[in-house]
């Protein structure tokens, strides 16, 4: 199974490269073709996972000695880059007039890289797919990006390349301290305190950064503004996401006990990002701009939801919050997705980022702001929503841990559906801005836009599919990031 | 013996006729490649390491050859004391290789030197020439001198002439080690003795510089390998000094290469800072460390050759290119896919970002890191990197990004397709890279 998945991010790659770059009808039927070959394989991939055994199925290992395996974690993530590439691809065809070839072969070649960093339990594969990710986003920044887009590359390459530097030192290290670099061996080392904290800071800087967690995001609301809107389309719903995947795998169960030693850092930096960063989120002009701010916020959750059970708390409430954190990942990334595949549409028909230029967007693009309004709930994690799951299971299991906590993060909720609703009714309600030609969406977008919008609603009416297989996984690896060794 | 058969070579293109005529020229091409090929195949069959520096040695004077011929034809010019010193190059080369005491093994070394001081003579260009020369002569003296002493410390310590297999540690030796690093620094233009490399890149051609750029410095890392024990006697002395001149290689190499848009000088900066790679593997102290440093000598070689093919085989207004602007036009040249994945490949290469071979490279010399002390010097060595993502990437963007105003003009395209050639053979050489120490 993983075989075919390496196998078709080769062949997306290497056939789009192929194709003739002014037959755009050619690359339209390619793109499609692998949508719905990337449809066929996520269908594959959840009728034959069993998704009440915990750890890794579909092992494979490569003639290189390279070990492949999914579980209920990264099969979720696999299946999240598949539709949005898909998705993407389809939308750069649209919103892409020059150089669409190139564009394509980029986005793919990413695609390629986050399923091998998904995919893989070796930890230099894992890092050779996350810094080899930073070349191909700078190329798409770059190449299609805005007026300040060169700026905007090199933040990207800085950031991606430093924040990866100590990762790369410490994999280094414990690769040949270990003579290994397979997850199974990494987890079971039982390295010294003081080994274990260098280790989980060097991999904690990187991972802050590929997730943009305070404060190591300063880099996402320029990379977002300027970057074009397929590539803030794949990076807020699946290359982000690589952040927490990473600290979830080789952060936490490698150096748990150091873990537990800065859990208090981080859960303080989170509770901090929540309670400020709404505030600078609501304070901003420009769409694009709001919406990375609105990512870093909501990414706060995610580090609760890993550091929350070192500080307490019933095993139970510890593997619940395992679920919350894996669950408010994927909803973001549906979300996320959701949000920003809808700015590309407004963006490519009415040209501008700043929201005091729009208005009344409701009467001019019905069928949009239907959608869009479920995006904003869900990111505002209204009940009804896959997010309001992960929230509520996060907020449940903290009250048992610090009922203060819990208040502090309940109360921070309302700083998501403010600026959210803020931007709603700015951008769709009012007078109406920019004409009032109506502009309906075309049939690939508003199929996008509802497919979106009913897994959202799908999983957060019914999150028993969705929970049954993260849990079992939960339970799998709940002893490697709790378990007690090295505790000081 | 056969290995003499290449200063025939070179006296018979010495002594061939004008080579502007067709004939002559095919003539002294001929004469050229034979020779080469003859010594690769005369020479390998050695040691493992060997057998592949000279297939590496060899490979690169092919390659020479080929950005020479074209390049000589587009601007009709005497090939025939180019190839000559390169034969020169590669007879020092293989002295240097099979040399069993000090005497073949600092002749062979200054054969090395005295052909890339041969080749800048085949155009003269201008004030350039002079001024590139003269220095050129000048710093060589001075390395060679400094090996020279650094020999005599040796003989005098062992009382023997052949190539030192166990040595005592002592004053001697600890001056000797002090001495080859200082001959090193100069030679292979690393800092704080670099400040020439900016000047005879700018005053050199594209083909010397292809093997220039390169040859020298393998030839030193391949030298350092042979005559490691002396470096053993004094480890912790050694490993001090390398990771200072490492250290200093990087900070100063990249800051100054960030300082140019001109081409020639923004690579001879970037070159010596790449230089620091190799002094921070030897800094290591082990077999595996010093195999390291020639594995990333390969790297980089192949990466600078694509490099220089596509530069010899690009023009701006009937002149080589010189600036980093007039890279703009290459995205309307023709056959760009080539020129644009063999750019991206080289510059990602010397970049050291994955998946190519630069990379995998510099991992392996950080999983060697033995100590914290030498992490931390690696450490150093990847955050000075972030100033080399600026000046290459500024590279990229030039090339890919800009689409107006200069016109650039691609002169032979056999070039850039041997550049294509190499960059999948750089990108193929990081499939395997844990093991890269290994493949040497």
């Amino acid at each position: 199974m993983i075989f075919s998945l390496l196998l078709y991010a080769f062949f997306s790659c290497v056939g789009c490269a192929c194709l003739p770059p002014k037959k755009r009808l050619w690359i339209r039927y390619w793109v499609w073709v692998l949508a719905i070959v990337a449809l066929y394989l996520s269908w594959l991939l959840w009728d034959m996972f069993d998704e009440d055994l915990g750890g890794f199925q579909f092992d494979y290992q490569s003639s290189w000695g390279s070990d492949w395996a999914l579980d209920g974690y990264s099969i979720w993530f696999v299946m999240l880059t598949l539709w949005m590439t898909s998705m993407t691809a389809v939308m750069a065809e649209e919103w892409v007039p020059k150089g669409l070839k190139e564009h394509l072969v980029l986005l793919y070649l990413i695609q390629a890289l986050v399923l091998v960093a998904f995919c893989t339990l070796n930890a230099f594969v894992f890092l050779l797919a996350l810094q080899a990710i930073i070349l191909p986003m700078y190329f798409w920044l770059v190449g299609w990006g805005g007026e300040a887009r060169r700026d905007a590359g090199t933040l990207w390459l800085i950031y991606g390349f430093m924040g990866s530097l100590g990762m790369s030192l410490a994999f280094a290290w414990l690769g040949r301290e270990l003579d290994s670099f397979l997850w199974l061996d990494w987890v079971s080392w039982q390295g010294s305190l003081q080994a274990q904290q260098a280790y989980f800071i060097a991999v904690s800087l990187a991972m802050m950064v590929q997730l943009a967690a305070v404060p190591c995001h300063l880099w996402l609301p320029s990379v977002h503004t300027q970057a074009p809107s397929t590539a803030s389309v794949l990076l807020a719903s699946v290359v982000l996401k690589l952040g927490g995947y990473g600290w979830l795998r080789w952060g936490l169960p490698v150096a748990p006990a150091a873990a537990r030693l800065w859990a208090p850092i981080f859960v303080g930096s989170a509770v901090l990002a929540l309670l400020v960063f709404a505030f600078i989120t609501l304070v901003q002009k420009d769409m694009k701009r709001l919406m990375a701010y609105a990512s870093i916020h909501h990414v706060a959750w995610v580090v609760l939801a890993l550091f929350i059970p070192y500080l307490g708390g019933l095993p139970m409430d510890a593997v619940v919050m395992l679920d919350a954190a894996m669950v408010i990942m994927f909803a973001d990334g549906l979300s996320a997705a959701g949000l920003f595949l809808s700015f590309g549409m407004i963006y490519h028909r009415m040209h501008r980022r700043e929201i005091a230029l729009y208005g009344g967007l409701a009467s001019t693009m019905p069928f949009l702001s239907f959608w869009f309004v479920i995006y904003v709930f869900a990111h505002a994690a209204w009940p009804g929503t896959l997010n309001f799951v992960g929230v509520w299971m996060l907020l449940m299991s903290t009250i048992r841990v610090s009922w203060k906590l819990a208040l502090v993060m309940g109360t921070a909720l309302m700083g998501s559906a403010a600026y959210m609703l803020w931007m709603y009714r700015c951008v769709f309600w009012g007078p109406v801005r920019g004409g009032r030609k109506v502009m309906e969406l075309r049939l690939a977008e508003m199929l996008f836009l509802s497919l979106l919008s009913v897994a959202i609603l799908f999983f957060g009416f019914y999150p028993r599919r969705f929970l049954r297989s993260i849990h079992s996984n939960s339970l799998y690896v709940y002893p490697y990031l709790y378990a007690s060794k090295g505790r000081p | 013996m056969m290995k003499y058969l290449l200063l025939v070579g070179m006296i018979v293109l010495m002594a061939l006729d004008d080579p502007r005529g067709r004939t002559a020229r095919w003539m002294a091409e001929a004469v050229f490649f034979c020779a080469v090929f003859f010594w690769i195949y005369a020479m390998g069959g050695a040691e493992p390491l060997l057998a592949r520096a000279v297939w590496m040695a060899g490979g690169m004077m092919v390659l020479s050859g080929v950005i020479a011929r074209s390049w000589f034809k587009e601007y009709h010019l005497m090939p025939n004391f180019f190839f000559a010193s390169q034969l020169l190059a590669l007879f020092g080369f293989g002295n240097v290789l099979l040399a069993r005491d000090w005497i073949e093994l600092y002749v062979g070394l200054e054969l090395v030197s005295w052909s890339m001081l041969f080749a800048l003579w085949v155009r003269p260009r201008d004030s350039l020439l002079w001024d590139c020369a003269f220095k050129y002569l000048m710093i060589h003296a001075v390395g060679s001198l400094l090996l020279l002493l650094s020999a005599c410390a040796i003989v005098l310590s062992t009382q023997s002439l052949l190539l030192p297999v166990d040595v005592p540690s002592s004053a001697l030796v600890a001056t000797a080690v002090l001495l080859w690093l200082w001959g090193a620094c100069i030679k292979m233009g690393v800092a704080p003795t670099h400040l020439y490399m900016a000047d005879i890149y700018e005053g050199s051609q594209p083909p010397l510089l292809g093997a220039f750029g390169v040859m020298t410095r393998l030839t030193w890392v391949l030298l350092a390998w042979r005559v490691r024990p002396i470096f053993y006697a004094h480890a912790e002395l050694w490993m001090w000094l390398c990771a200072m001149c490492a250290v200093s290689t990087w900070v100063l190499g990249h800051f100054q290469a960030l300082a140019h848009t001109r081409l020639a000088r923004l690579m001879a900066y970037a070159g010596s800072a790449q230089m620091g790679w190799v002094l921070f593997a030897w800094s290591l102290g082990t077999d595996h460390g010093f195999r390291l440093a020639i594995a990333f000598l390969y790297v980089y070689a192949l990466a600078w050759f694509v490099w220089i093919t596509l530069m010899a085989h690009l023009s701006y207004q009937h002149r080589e290119l010189r600036w980093m602007e007039e890279l703009s036009g290459l995205m309307q040249a023709p056959r760009r896919a080539v020129l644009i994945v063999a750019l991206i490949t080289c510059i990602g290469v010397m970049m050291g970002v994955p998946p190519f071979a630069g990379f995998g490279v510099r991992f392996a010399m950080l999983m060697e890191a033995h100590s914290p002390f030498l992490l931390s010097v690696g450490a150093v060595g990847m955050l000075t990197h972030g100033v080399a993502l600026l000046y290459y990437s500024k590279i990229l963007y030039h090339a890919m990004m800009r689409m107006h105003y200069y016109e650039v003009t691609v002169l032979d395209l056999r070039g850039p397709y041997v550049a294509l050639l190499l960059s999948v053979g750089l990108v193929a050489l990081s499939y395997d890279p844990c093991y890269v120490g290994g493949w040497v």
